[in-house]
């Protein structure tokens, strides 16, 4: 089997994934406890205006028409309104979104630009000093909790050295640039306005590095162990043996075997990050996701609850999508199988 | 003529969390170019820890030689660095192990395998052009070069199609044919020792037979100096010159192979050639050895086959014997043949 029959077979599976969802959300928001058209009518409305809410809501159809509505909905564009703010679900995710994909994404990418390495060095020199640097390096970033190493950089870099600013993704005075995915890197440079792309960067840097620490720590680990692991095995032996020089063994034939592992944890942390990024996105003011969904759970807020449930399940599943094709890059083994 | 490899009064440990194992005690072995010579002595004697110590792969900690030298050429090995060894081995040494399963990369391609054999055992430690570099017309033609002598050595260790099976993966090739591609990345540079650990071992009886004829024919064609290790005295008996048997970290008889199995000397020896079974002698008890292998973290003194042997003496059990000529180039280490020599 080649690889993009590989490629399509996993981009099908992902239909049923989808529906699972959809039906999962769906049914979340029906069930939760507490009266939605209530909470948004306000504690003195009358049962007539309750009445026409839930109608305008669509609330008093039976739930497999809800259901059949809500799915062409979503296919439509017609993500549903908030109940308080009256804005559109889809309008607030698309202004909202980007900020967190972008935070999350840069994050991932400093951790795994830094743990793979430490953790091949850690496993070259195992039990020896840079072993035990990264060890206790990354034993100490899982430990501390990224709100507080956050105020910590806020203040060292931000206020006593003043080198790179403490919050927002852009200052008070500098416009956006023109918005193609939202994501402000990506905006700027596609404007070839590399002034605003050097601005977003330096207020990108220190929410990034703060919320890449845990997953700089769990990349770092796995790398490691997952190289000690490929080391001893016999071709590494063998390879030796016929005078293949040990940097190629490591950085080629190793390395290979150990990212597999790797990916995988560089995916589960992408997950965990992007749901995890709401302290820092406070700390940081940082106009993200977390703050959205956290007020529209708190409020029982439902259509964008769904709606940020149903966009989670789309990125976790073409997150899943892309690892599984990196697998499937990585081992033959996979691809065939 | 110099010897091409000479061990000489190698001993080596072992740290452990029992003690240290002393596995290897005085071993004692030479080669001529164009010897094929068998290393044979049961699990845990220290036959593959000698294979290894030649290239030096045994990882130290935990082991560490004690006296001893090795000699390739007249060059001591073991005083060279890393990175002379890298060069030394790409030069001169081919190996292949027992099993073919896990000693070829699952995840590369055969051919990236063999290429990187050939090229980093020609460039003997110096630079080698990357893939990347394809644009670069000289690092092309080293690179293509690689290719026509992988495919050449596939079909030199007699797999079928290497022309087209060189960009397959080695799970799709079966265990004979694993071996055989490791075989020929052990040959990819010319080597002027191929060490086989227990090539066989892992493989089906009729695959077992393909894989001696191989290596039988290589050496017929390319002149091969082979180090065969096995325990299996009947593959001793098919693919070489001589034999060295080795008991507990020692060799205790040297001889051409005819001549050990005809006049074997030493009571080891005699106890296991009479413990290979005969097809025509029928049903009943297999013939052995008393006795187990000693400890070796607190091993016998004296002769360290003292305790099983039934001809020992007393001065077997206080001294070491050196090995004694009792025959045309046949040595043994055993006080029963001081009196003769």
């Amino acid at each position: 089997m080649n690889i993009r029959f590989y490629i399509l077979r996993r981009v099908v599976l992902i239909i049923p994934t989808l529906i699972g969802l959809s039906l999962l959300t769906f049914a979340i928001a029906r069930i939760v406890p507490g009266d939605p058209v209530g909470l948004a009518a306000g504690p003195r409305a009358t049962e007539e205006i309750k009445e026409a809410l839930r109608r305008e809501f669509g609330l008093d159809q039976p739930l497999p028409v809800q259901y059949i509505d809500y799915i062409s909905g979503l296919f439509q564009g017609d993500w549903g309104q908030s109940l308080y703010t009256r804005r559109e679900v889809l309008g607030d995710l698309r202004a909202f979104w980007p900020a967190t994909l972008e935070l999350t994404t840069a994050a991932v990418i400093i951790a795994t630009l830094l743990g793979v390495p430490a953790g091949v060095i850690s496993a070259m020199y195992r039990n020896r000093l840079p072993d035990h640097v990264a060890r206790v390096l990354s034993l100490f970033f899982v430990s501390f909790p990224s709100f507080w190493l956050a105020m910590i950089f806020q203040t060292w870099f931000g206020r006593d050295l003043g080198m790179l600013p403490i919050g927002k993704r852009l200052p008070v005075l500098v416009a956006p640039p023109q918005a193609t995915t939202g994501l402000f890197l990506v905006d700027s440079l596609i404007q070839l306005d590399f002034a605003t792309f050097a601005v977003s960067l330096r207020h990108l840097f220190i929410p990034a590095l703060v919320l890449s620490f845990g997953a700089f720590a769990s990349i770092t680990r796995i790398t490691r162990a997952s190289m000690v692991e490929a080391l001893e095995k016999d071709f590494v032996r063998m390879e030796r043996a016929i005078g293949i020089p040990y940097r190629v063994i490591i950085f080629k034939y190793v390395l290979r075997n150990a990212l597999i592992a790797t990916v995988t944890v560089v995916s589960l942390n992408f997950g965990w990050l992007m749901a995890g990024a709401i302290l820092i996105e406070t700390i940081f003011d940082w106009p993200g996701l977390g703050l959205y969904a956290v007020e529209a759970s708190l409020s029982l807020d439902f259509q964008p609850i769904m709606g940020i449930a149903v966009l989670y399940g789309i990125v976790f599943s073409v997150v899943n999508i892309l690892t599984d094709i990196v697998y499937g890059i990585l081992d033959p083994r996979i691809r065939y199988g | 003529m110099t010897d091409l490899l000479s061990i000489e009064n190698l001993h080596l440990e072992f740290d452990t969390y029992d003690g240290l194992v002393k596995v290897l005690a005085g071993v004692d072995l030479s080669m001529r170019r164009g010897d094929v010579l068998g290393l044979v002595g049961e699990t845990g004697c220290g036959k593959s820890i000698t294979a290894l110590s030649v290239p030096r792969l045994i990882p130290m900690p935990p082991g560490r030689i004690t006296a001893g030298r090795v000699r390739f050429d007249g060059e001591d090995i073991l005083g060279k660095s890393e990175s002379e060894m890298e060069a030394f081995r790409a030069r001169h040494l081919g190996m292949i192990f027992q099993d073919p399963v896990t000693n070829l990369n699952p995840l590369f391609t055969i051919r990236e395998q063999l290429v990187d054999a050939v090229l980093y055992q020609r460039a003997q430690g110096k630079k080698v052009p990357g893939r990347w570099r394809g644009f670069v017309p000289s690092a092309r033609q080293i690179r293509k070069d690689a290719h026509e002598r992988a495919v050449e050595l596939m079909r030199l260790t007699g797999i079928p199609d290497g022309d087209r099976r060189i960009y397959d993966y080695p799970h799709q090739f079966s265990g004979g044919m694993r071996q055989r591609v490791l075989i020929a990345m052990a040959l990819a540079g010319d080597p002027d020792l191929l060490i086989a650990d227990e090539p066989t071992t892992a493989l089906d009886v009729t695959i077992q037979a393909q894989i001696l004829r191989l290596i039988r024919s290589l050496v017929a064609q390319l002149g091969l100096t082979v180090l065969l290790i096995t325990h299996n005295l009947g593959v001793v008996a098919r693919s070489c010159e001589r034999v060295a048997v080795m008991y507990a970290g020692r060799v205790i008889e040297e001889a051409p192979v005819r001549e050990l199995f005809r006049n074997p000397k030493h009571p080891y020896t005699r106890g296991l050639i009479a413990a290979v079974p005969q097809k025509d002698v029928g049903r009943g008890s297999l013939a052995g050895i008393p006795g187990l292998i000693p400890n070796l973290i607190d091993p016998p003194s004296g002769c360290r086959f003292h305790p099983r042997c039934q001809h020992a003496m007393a001065v077997c059990r206080q001294t070491v014997p050196t090995p004694v000529p009792v025959g045309d180039q046949h040595t043994t280490a055993c006080y029963l043949y001081e009196a003769e020599a």
